[in-house]
């Protein structure tokens, strides 16, 4: 048996003892309470033993990054085992059991911070184990590029090597053609006599084609176009013929490198152009010629473009160099994983936000850009009235003791709108001075290391309800202004935003909605930064963590960190969402991806507002891929 | 500009705020806060907990937000003997 298994079992025993117990007619509470107290002991045994094997697991040696992703998988599943068992542990329904939940709900949700703490780690590794198959998949692309070059390069060099081969070839091609047109059979003596007769059937047909247009006797008239068509046909082939003649000397020109070659080939060209002008499609003869020359410009621009090719190969040699760098090693990992700083600084990567703003640096406003937020400049002073102290005066020794006793309450939600659900209008100072007397008289049994086992159970009831209305407000208060990646808030006109997020901690290089390029709406909330604030509360600008998983909230985050409230600052990352509006999770490099802005602690306040909970957002499951 | 119980000061967003108490803690001025209305006839369920910048020319004012120091703070406002 396992100790997990023992010490469930264990538990499970004392709590249906306690159960047997509590159906006896006379309770013996004491036995109980030593009961509970033994099950309280075995829950933080039970507890231990998961951190322990979270620990074991995470001590075990890995040597590569899939080994390491296995291990930190094996550990979120350890680690929901550990909540889920914790979650089931008591049973809510049951008094007894209740008491215990409630002192136990802390270790709980630290077990829930521990286990988003750990999924995050999964994920970061994940992502390297992404991001190396791109790299090796980028590299084999870019080693298939190098290899395709350099057999280019080769037969380029090759090629310019071998004039003589080259002109050989193509004058053999010529000379085939000669034969297959037989331009070796027409002689000088042709070419004279196609000259005069070319001069004469041009003359004879216009003059026979001016006659036949003004016949109309039919019979005559088709006689008349026979013959024009007949002479029309002859002319023809005596231009062939002297064209063929023609070409035939120009293909048998001797040329001796590859520049004489191309002027010989443009002549080629332009002659078969002039005798070819009119004619719907060039012959299989000339086209050849084309293509020919193409070919002997390639050759001739051969050193230029291996200079291009060769500056290539240096572009693929040094993309192949850095295609890892964005590839954490193992070492790196758990050196982020543990935070560890690098002996070199990170800085944040910034390229390709903001890119669909053009924004424009306000320069207006300076003197109240001074202040942090959250820092108020006092510009007059003055006695408050007499009437103003009257109305006050009844009310301000409950409100101070109010303040005194409950003061993050006080300064979120207002005194008596926190601590009076039903909206008791000041004036009502008895009931708030009851309360507190209440509140303060009970103050012990919130205690989880000062507990009474023998009060009355009335006193357990008046305790355990005042509390939970605190616990319900303060729940109401975290839960509605907790900034959660995957949240949908409405950025209204007049809200400041950043290129980067160390920008926004120290309000430099501000933008505004409305004045810049960002306009006001909807966005998503795609990435939240961490910012380290110094002892007296001011921006430093180090980044402590960045997250961008879908459902974890600035405090989550804070908390998994172990991070004080008050000592950092939250800055949430916006985007678009996809072309349908929909949520999308953060990818590096998108346009949709927009840019930074300064929270109130992590609240929307100020301009912004939530318009669907990341709970909502999520819960549709749509756009959540990359 | 020294900052008194029973001022009502005006900050530069304009807000108005009667100085309820105010409390010394490590040697840091703390002044309890509640917001009032424009005529400063009548007060809004709206405090605010502050300290005061040091070593500056004019009179900033910071809002607490620490929870350890909150409570440290609130416990420590008195009820003036007027």
């Amino acid at each position: 048996m396992t100790g997990e298994t023992y010490l469930k079992k264990l538990i499970q025993s004392e709590l249906q003892q306690v159960k047997l117990l509590r159906e006896e007619p006379d309770v013996d509470v004491r036995l109980v309470n030593d009961i509970l107290w033994d099950i309280l002991g075995l829950a933080l045994q039970f507890d231990a033993w998961y951190d322990k094997k979270l620990q074991e697991i995470d001590q075990t040696e890995v040597v590569t990054i899939d080994e390491e992703l296995k291990k930190r998988q094996k550990m979120v599943e350890w680690a929901k085992r550990r909540e889920k068992a914790l979650e089931e542990m008591f049973d809510r329904n049951d008094p007894d059991q209740k008491d215990l939940a409630d002192l136990f709900d802390d270790i709980r949700k630290q077990a829930l911070y521990t286990r988003v703490f750990y999924q995050s780690d999964t994920k970061f590794v994940k992502k390297q184990i992404v991001e190396r198959e791109h790299a090796h998949k980028r590299v084999d692309e870019l080693k298939a590029e190098r290899g395709t070059i350099e057999r280019e390069i080769e037969e380029l060099k090759k090629a310019t090597e071998d004039f003589e081969g080259f002109n050989a070839k193509l004058n053999s091609e010529f000379e085939k053609l000669i034969t297959e047109h037989q331009i070796d059979s027409i002689t000088d003596i042709d070419i004279e006599s196609y000259f005069i007769a070319k001069q004469y059937l041009v003359e004879k047909i216009s003059v026979a084609e001016k006659y036949a247009n003004g016949i109309t006797n039919s019979k005559l008239k088709e006689v008349f176009e026979n013959d024009i068509k007949k002479d029309k046909e002859e002319l023809e082939n005596a231009e062939r013929a002297m064209f063929l003649y023609g070409m035939g000397e120009l293909l048998r020109e001797n040329v001796n490198s590859f520049e004489k070659l191309l002027r010989k080939m443009n002549k080629i060209n332009e002659y078969a152009t002039i005798f070819e002008r009119g004619n719907s499609e060039r012959s299989s003869l000339t086209k050849s010629f084309i293509f020919d020359t193409i070919e002997i410009e390639k050759i001739l621009n051969t050193p230029r473009r291996i200079a291009e090719l060769e500056e290539r190969i240096n572009d693929i040699d040094v993309a192949i160099e850095n295609a890892y760098d964005n590839v954490k090693g193992l070492r790196e990992i758990n050196n982020v994983i543990n935070n560890i700083e690098p002996e070199y600084p990170i800085k944040e990567e910034i390229k390709g936000e903001v890119k669909e703003i053009e924004p424009t640096v306000i320069t207006s406003n300076v003197e109240a850009n001074k202040l942090n937020d959250g820092e108020y400049k006092v510009t007059k002073k003055e006695k408050a009235k007499s009437s103003l102290l009257e109305k006050i005066r009844e009310y301000k020794k409950e409100i101070i003791a109010a303040v005194a006793m409950a003061p993050i309450i006080a300064i979120t939600m207002g005194v008596v709108s926190a601590l009076f659900p039903n909206n008791i209008k000041i004036g009502n100072s008895s009931q708030l001075a009851t309360y507190i007397e209440q509140k303060v008289d009970l103050e012990p049994h919130t205690q989880v290391d000062q507990i009474d086992i023998e009060s009355s159970t009335s006193d357990i009831v008046i305790a355990d309800t005042i509390d939970k209305a605190i616990n319900e407000t303060i729940e109401d208060i975290e839960k509605q202004y907790s900034v959660t990646i995957g949240d949908q808030v409405f950025v209204s006109n007049g809200v400041k935003y950043y290129r980067n997020s160390p920008a926004a901690q120290f309000g430099q290089n501000v933008f505004e909605t409305g004045r810049s390029g960002l306009k006001e709406g909807n966005y998503y909330v795609n990435k939240i930064a961490l910012l380290q604030k110094d002892a007296i509360g001011q921006p430093t600008g180090h980044i402590i963590a960045v997250n961008d998983e879908p459902g974890v909230s600035a405090e989550e985050l804070a908390t998994s960190l172990g991070l004080a409230k008050g000592t950092y600052d939250v800055i949430m990352h916006i985007s678009l969402g996809n072309t349908e509006g929909e949520f999308v999770e953060y990818v590096e490099g998108i346009p949709n991806n927009l840019c930074w802005i300064k929270t109130i602690d992590g609240k929307y306040l100020d301009g912004l507002s939530l318009t669907k909970s990341a709970n909502e957002v999520l819960s549709k499951g749509r756009g959540m891929a990359r | 500009m020294n900052i008194e119980v029973n001022d009502v000061i005006t900050l530069h967003n304009n807000e108005k705020h009667l100085v309820l108490a105010d409390a010394l803690y490590n040697d840091q001025k703390y002044y309890l806060l509640i917001q009032v209305t424009e005529d400063e006839e009548n007060i809004k369920d709206h405090f605010k907990i502050v300290k005061e910048k040091k070593d500056t020319s004019q009179t900033i004012l910071i809002d607490v937000k620490d929870p350890n120091e909150l409570d440290a703070v609130g416990k420590l406002f008195k009820v003036d003997s007027e």
